[in-house]
């Protein structure tokens, strides 16, 4: 029964973890019908910024969590002003926006690989990083309080954003029918510059989580990109709360399908899971509703 | 294509499909005698497929480099004998299907004679190709033991994990009187053949392995493998990684209190960059380093020195760099010897004379090495133990050297 728990435990931190990349890549995808997998270059460039200002040139943990909400930031904003806009112009195809988005994000990988080298970097951990406690069953450190503490604050931050902010309204109207919000005054190429901000600031933080667990290197954040729009499917492409369930699911799937299997066929169930939903239920979990860009 | 306008689950699937993409990344004998460089000095091709990009770009690329300083210092050492090697690299991506592109350029293009390649799906998917191809392919840097007679021209120079792993198995058991032992390795050949030899070895020596668990390549979290190997309570628990995941395992493992001994091999133990992101929690974890050059000689360190000064950082994987950077010798060696018979550089020709002489001697770094009947070479094993993660392997300390004998 420990081990369930244990497996149950784990299953929602990492599944967290996917959750909170796939929120910010929904809420692009949502309003901007984008299918954003340069999302994934986002990741790397701010865990590197992370890594750099902080680690290598020791600027301390605040410079380091700015420079990298900077440039990733930065990045966001960048794709869609140079790649998206002038592609919208043109009204160029979903299929070119997402050769597009990949080119970015291949392309991107290599300029890293260029600056920084394909040598892992590492982000030495201390001993607040390195501390966990038992709690009952459960085995808590103080990256799964980052995780949740993360998680909760990128969930309430992009809710209260949506409902409560005149943005985040432009948001929901423009996803909704952008042609109609144009018509309600709404500017629809400042909002896409404004939604690739937000989301793209929302995956710095699952970026500088990895961060401080794991080796940076410019092939870092793929596994998660394909789970997170795995949770993307599964929790209904566009779906803000989609992406969490999504993330979640996955998550547990992964872990408690090793109770009884070995962990080898964690990674078949999961797509075992993925065909199902592609069959039975497209729309996924919270039937989101995709647009085109 | 109008993804709103395709079907839902068409377009799921393409979604995922797309993503994947990105993920992607004839007989005879080849090669013949070198080709005249007009000052009377024959030129030979060695054939190099290394990782040179994806995730394991950072071992493959310091391998090439390092086969690069042995390439001018093998050529400035043999430059009276009246030939020179000269280095065609390909990339492999460490995966099978890249990796035999790499070996079918490299073979039918570049027309070398023979290739020096590394990683276990690799040399074990060029295996049969080099035979087709009739090329020579040394293995210099993989350690499954399925490599042993894997093909009728490979021959191992690197020693494989059936040497050092088996070693380390056998020492747990026996002398630190470890009964219960867990495995978590990656999945991929290297890791389940170690795996299997460490098994075989352990429980040979009357232990009893009692889990093994498995870990995607580059995974960010090992928690749920951790929890399902310390619910059997065992005694030690063998890690045999890859590289990014290695730090998955290690922080894992400490987060979890385990107390018991941690061991794994040199390629975990003595990565700078697993040691650097595992910090403290790579304290206390014995590992099964390869003899032959150690780190601490100082022909080593002054290549190490050369190498940072070339690339302004440590080498990410120095035991295989030693490996590396000797093979060049032998190959230079190879080709001194058919020269002296007057026979061509051939694949076929190369492969019967390492069949017939066996050792090489005079390699700078590791002295001498010998093939054995099956085509693989045998090392001692020199157990260390990482008492600062953050310091140079060179300083581990030795706990004990297990004889091959």
């Amino acid at each position: 029964m420990d081990l369930l728990l244990s497996l149950a435990k784990n299953g929602v931190i990492i599944g967290l973890l996917y959750g909170l990349f796939a929120y910010g890549m929904s809420l692009i995808i949502a309003t901007s019908g984008v299918l954003h997998f340069a999302h994934g270059l986002t990741l790397v460039g701010s865990a590197y910024s992370f890594w750099f200002f902080f680690q290598e040139k020791e600027l301390g943990v605040f410079v380091g969590v700015l420079a990298a909400l900077a440039v990733g930031g930065l990045i966001g904003v960048l794709v869609e002003l140079v790649i998206y806009r002038p592609l919208r112009r043109i009204h160029a195809t979903d299929m070119v926006f997402l050769v597009a988005s990949l080119s970015v994000l291949t392309l991107g990988q290599a300029a890293i690989v260029f600056i920084f080298g394909t040598d892992p970097k590492s982000v030495r951990p201390n001993e607040f990083l390195r501390w966990s406690a038992d709690v009952g069953p459960f085995n808590i450190r103080t990256w799964d309080l980052l995780i949740l503490g993360a998680s909760a604050l990128a969930f309430a931050a992009l809710y209260l954003l949506q409902r409560r902010t005149a943005v985040g309204l432009s948001f929901r109207a423009v996803g909704d029918n952008p042609q109609r919000a144009e018509t309600l005054g709404i500017k629809l190429q400042h909002t896409y510059v404004w939604v690739f901000l937000a989301g793209s600031l929302v995956a710095v933080l699952p970026a500088m989580l990895l961060a401080v667990q794991n080796p940076v290197t410019p092939s870092m954040g793929f596994d998660l990109l394909v789970k997170a729009v795995i949770a993307l499917v599964i929790g209904g492409i566009g779906s803000m709360p989609g992406a969490l369930l999504g993330g979640i699911l996955i998550g547990l799937v992964e872990s408690l399908a090793t109770y009884k299997l070995p962990t080898e066929w964690a990674e078949f169930t999961l797509y075992a899971l993925l065909f199902i939903f592609v069959i039975v239920r497209p729309n996924g979990l919270t039937k989101g509703a995709l647009r085109t860009a | 294509m109008n993804l709103a306008k395709m079907p839902r689950r068409l377009a799921a699937l393409a979604l995922v499909a797309g993503l994947g993409l990105t993920a992607c990344g004839g007989g005879g004998d080849s090669g013949g005698s070198g080709s005249g460089n007009g000052a009377g000095t024959e030129t030979y091709p060695l054939g190099v497929a290394m990782a040179l990009s994806g995730a394991n770009a950072a071992l493959g690329q310091d391998f090439v480099k390092f086969m690069e300083f042995a390439v001018e210092d093998a050529n400035k050492a043999h430059a009276s004998d009246g030939f020179e090697i000269k280095m065609v690299s390909e990339d492999t991506q460490a995966t099978a299907e890249v990796g035999l592109n790499a070996l079918n350029k490299l073979a039918t293009v570049e027309k070398v004679p023979a290739v020096f390649t590394a990683w276990s799906a690799v040399v074990k998917a060029m295996a049969p190709a080099s035979e087709d191809l009739g090329v020579a392919l040394f293995n210099v840097g993989a350690n499954s033991p399925e490599l042993e007679g894997a093909g009728a021209n490979l021959r191992n120079f690197f020693p494989l994990s059936s040497v050092n792993v088996r070693a380390l198995g056998t020492y747990m058991a026996k002398e630190k009187g470890a009964k219960k032992a867990a495995i978590i390795r990656v999945n991929n050949a290297s890791g389940e053949g170690a795996a299997d030899v460490y098994k075989k070895a352990f429980e040979a020596a009357g232990g009893k392995v009692v889990a093994t668990e498995t870990i995607e390549q580059d995974a960010v979290d090992a928690s749920s493998q951790v929890s399902k190997v310390l619910a059997q309570h065992p005694d030690t628990i063998h890690v045999q990684p890859l590289l990014g995941e290695a730090v998955a395992i290690f922080k894992a493992l400490d987060d979890q209190g385990y107390t018991g001994q941690v061991t794994t091999y040199s390629g975990a133990g003595e990565a700078v960059a697993v040691r650097q992101a595992s910090g403290a929690s790579m304290n206390g974890v014995t590992y099964a380093a390869l003899s032959g050059a150690k780190a601490d000689d100082p022909k080593v360190t002054a290549l190490v020195d050369r190498f940072k000064a070339a690339q302004g950082r440590e080498p990410a994987g120095l035991s295989y760099d030693v490996y590396m950077y000797d093979s060049v010798f032998m190959y230079a060696d190879i080709i001194k010897q058919l020269r002296d018979k007057k026979q061509d550089v051939t694949g076929k020709n190369i492969l019967a004379l390492v069949d017939d002489v066996k050792t090489f001697k005079n390699l700078p770094l590791e002295g001498s090495t010998t093939f054995t009947d099956s085509g693989t070479v045998i090392k001692d094993t020199i157990i260390k133990r990482i008492d600062d993660s953050s310091a140079n392997p060179a300083a581990d300390p030795e706990v004990v050297t297990l004889s091959a004998k």
